[in-house]
């Protein structure tokens, strides 16, 4: 119990240091825009990079939002009416992280910057067709969801598109940024973008209305978010034996589970941090070599570090399931293995690109820590992973849960993390990165290639810790 | 078949289970009852190696259940919920299985086919993950996955709860006829004395992790169990 209650301080203490900080970052925006960004028009780079912020948001919205459904439940035995309780549950839906975003970073920058420039009235303007116009994907998405749950290729559409959008702009076509922009611009000096947006609004929420007042039904909303994930099944070849079998096993519990979903696509988001770290001219400088062995190690080993965290955990409600069975351990551990490494190189091939854009010391650093990933730190995931596991509820619906979340997984992931940094420290004393980041490489080479004595040893250690970790697993 | 020596398993100052020998031959049919906490699932749980006994030992076919792994593959076992990988579908779930036993697609329809009464058609086919079934369906599931590959031992932990009544039945049915044909050993507990009774051909009453009746099963076994818990 003390440690649970630790890890329920640390979290508020981390809510409670972050939140300070948006504040912080809210009311400094418009100078941070003006001095760092060096944009003379703030309100113009808001407006500019308003599109993305949409789109990211519609995006996290089709993984991670909840779709507020079967709390209706509590209420259907009871004569209320139909209609009321479909207005109860989607006014009780704005209760999200997504709807407070807006107006924690922008209401301050709506009444100082935009007020300057457009008067009070357009300040309001701009303000109120941001917050209906949130609403509307608020409200849109919620209806997109429930139609996408029966029909999968909804959001892949919706990606594409989102893709094709800016395809023109490489032909020296219109940039889509520039129309809303253009749009948002408007709101300042008139209501019709307001009441566009209330348009937009009304006609989202009707069909979510509409839906939620025809479909309240518990068998016809239910479980039909997860039907929609059971047709993704991205396997491997049945050629790889039971390792490879309980590969797959592991890819269909990352497929079918929110929270295990969430940690993959932020793992994919993470790589765009390339974006901002990459053209920085100090980090591809000469003492850079700490910045390319971070940054590989993170890009590279995000889904690694992450999902790793609760290695076993995942396992939790079913570890039973696998000693009952004749499972080798040795199995069961390489399946682990293969799963990490699979990850690492998926997020390796996809960040390739940024060595053609911003030169091969990238690539040399990212291949490195690829190693590194590879050979060292998976070992030590599967080994810490064993230290202390608590119980993890996969069911939990929150993406964002903490629940499982012990000291020991906190304390994890340092080493991981640290020691690459320390072992290069003596190469960059002497001005030799490069070979720093070669010796990581190699080092990561000589794990991978002495992996199978190193499974068999983890498997060994697995023998003796596995009656303690299936024990933590059972008790409630 | 299977042999529990000295067999005792303590948490801090309580005593879970303490069995000085305990032996059961094959082809028996061996029932376990007993109130709660009397110590059934310690015992089934260090039978298959799945907690650490604090003295003592199990052995199957001679060899110590912790220290091989051999008597896994003719050995089948549904205790709980966490046997069952639950966000998998059952058919995904029986692959898995005939994976591990390698099976071909072939064998695994071939022990499927005698269950198909058994489920109802509610299992199978329904696209349904398990987690998703009802309590009584996924024990159906979990007591196919006991009895998968032939094994030659098999233990259930109270197999007949959630059942319905001609499920209960039908699985009576399938413990007597894997007895009569293959001389499984099958370990069953159960709080329903009515049932235990008619199929056991033995029954050992645990009461705080000892044993403190050892019983032919036969027409005067209820009647004694039933004065034993009236009395108690």
């Amino acid at each position: 119990m003390g440690r649970g209650c630790l890890a329920g301080c640390l979290i508020a203490l981390a809510a409670f240091l972050i939140l300070p900080q948006l504040i912080v970052i809210a009311i400094y925006l418009e100078l941070f825009i003006v001095d760092y960004l060096g944009w003379s028009d703030p309100v113009a780079f808001i407006n500019t990079i308003l599109l993305y912020y949409f789109m990211l948001e519609v995006l996290m919205r089709m993984f991670l939002q909840k779709l507020p459904s079967m709390e209706i439940s509590a209420y259907l035995p009871h004569p209320i009416k139909i209609p009321t309780l479909a207005h109860l549950t989607l006014t009780g839906s704005l209760v999200s992280p997504f709807i407070i975003v807006i107006p924690l970073m922008l209401t301050y920058f709506s009444f100082t910057a935009v007020q300057v420039q457009a008067g009070v009235v357009g300040a309001w303007m701009w303000y109120l067709t941001l917050i209906v116009f949130n609403l509307f994907i608020h409200y849109g998405m919620i209806t997109i969801r429930r139609i996408s749950s029966e029909r999968p290729f909804i959001p892949i559409g919706l990606l594409l598109f989102f893709s094709l959008l800016h395809l023109p702009m490489f032909f020296d076509g219109p940039v889509p940024a520039d129309y809303t922009a253009w749009f948002f611009n408007q709101a300042m000096q008139n209501p019709v973008p307001l009441m566009l947006s209330a348009l937009l609004l009304s006609g989202a929420y009707s069909s979510a209305f509409y839906f939620y007042t025809h479909n309240y039904h518990m068998d016809s909303q239910g479980d039909s978010s997860g039907r929609f994930w059971k047709k993704f099944a991205v396997t491997l070849p049945e050629r790889y034996g039971l390792t490879g079998t309980l590969v797959n096993q592991e890819i269909r519990l990352i497929i079918r589970h929110k929270r295990a979903r969430s940690i993959l696509f932020f793992s994919l988001l993470f790589l765009f941090i390339g974006l901002v770290m990459y053209p920085d001219e100090e980090v591809l400088g000469i003492g850079s070599h700490i910045m390319l062995v971070f940054t590989g190690l993170m890009l590279t080993g995000m889904f690694l570090l992450q999902y790793g965290q609760f290695l076993f955990s995942w396992n939790s409600g079913f570890l039973d399931a696998f000693l009952a069975q004749p499972v080798p351990l040795r199995d069961y551990i390489a399946s682990k293995y293969y799963l990490m490494i699979l990850s690492c190189l998926l997020l390796y091939v996809l960040i390739l690109p940024y060595a053609w854009f911003y030169g091969l010391d990238i690539l040399l650093g990212n291949t490195c820590m690829l190693f590194y990933n590879m050979g060292i730190n998976v070992f030590l995931v599967i080994r810490l992973g064993m230290w202390e596991p608590e119980k993890l509820d996969l069911e939990s619906h929150s993406a964002f849960s903490f629940q499982g979340v012990g000291l020991a997984q906190w304390i994890m992931g340092l080493p991981l993390i640290l020691l690459p940094g320390l072992l290069v420290i003596p190469f960059l004393a002497f001005g030799q990165g490069v070979y720093g980041l070669l010796f990581l490489g190699i080092m990561g080479l000589i794990g991978m290639l002495l992996r199978n004595p190193i499974i068999r040893l983890l498997a060994r250690t697995m023998e003796e810790k596995k009656y303690d970790m299936a024990q933590s697993f059972r008790s409630n | 078949m299977i042999l529990a020596e000295e067999l005792k398993k303590e948490y801090g100052q309580v005593t879970a289970l303490d069995i000085n020998r305990l032996e059961i031959p094959k082809g028996e049919c061996f029932g376990l009852v007993g109130n709660n906490g009397a110590g059934k699932t310690t015992f089934f749980r260090l039978m298959l190696d799945m907690i650490r006994p604090t003295h003592g030992s199990v052995s199957i076919k001679g060899e110590n259940t912790a220290e091989s792994d051999s008597w896994k593959q003719f050995t089948g076992s549904y205790l709980d919920e966490a046997f069952l990988i639950n966000y998998l579908t059952p058919e995904e779930y029986f692959r898995f299985l005939a994976k591990i036993y390698h099976c071909s697609k072939k064998e695994l329809s071939e022990y499927l086919e005698p269950f198909s009464d058994f489920f109802r058609g509610e299992v199978l086919g329904r696209g349904k993950y398990i987690r998703e079934l009802s309590k009584g369906n996924i024990k159906k599931v979990g007591i196919v996955s006991a009895f998968f590959a032939s094994p030659e031992i098999i233990i259930l932990d109270e197999p007949f709860e959630n059942l319905d009544p001609g499920s209960q039945i039908m699985l009576k049915e399938l413990i007597q006829k894997e007895q009569a044909e293959r001389e499984v050993t099958f370990l069953i507990s159960s709080h329903d004395l009515n049932h235990v009774t008619e199929i056991c051909d033995r029954i050992v009453l645990l009461e705080k992790g000892e044993i403190i009746k050892d019983l032919k099963g036969d027409e005067h076994t209820l009647l004694t169990l039933k004065t034993y818990f009236q009395s108690n």
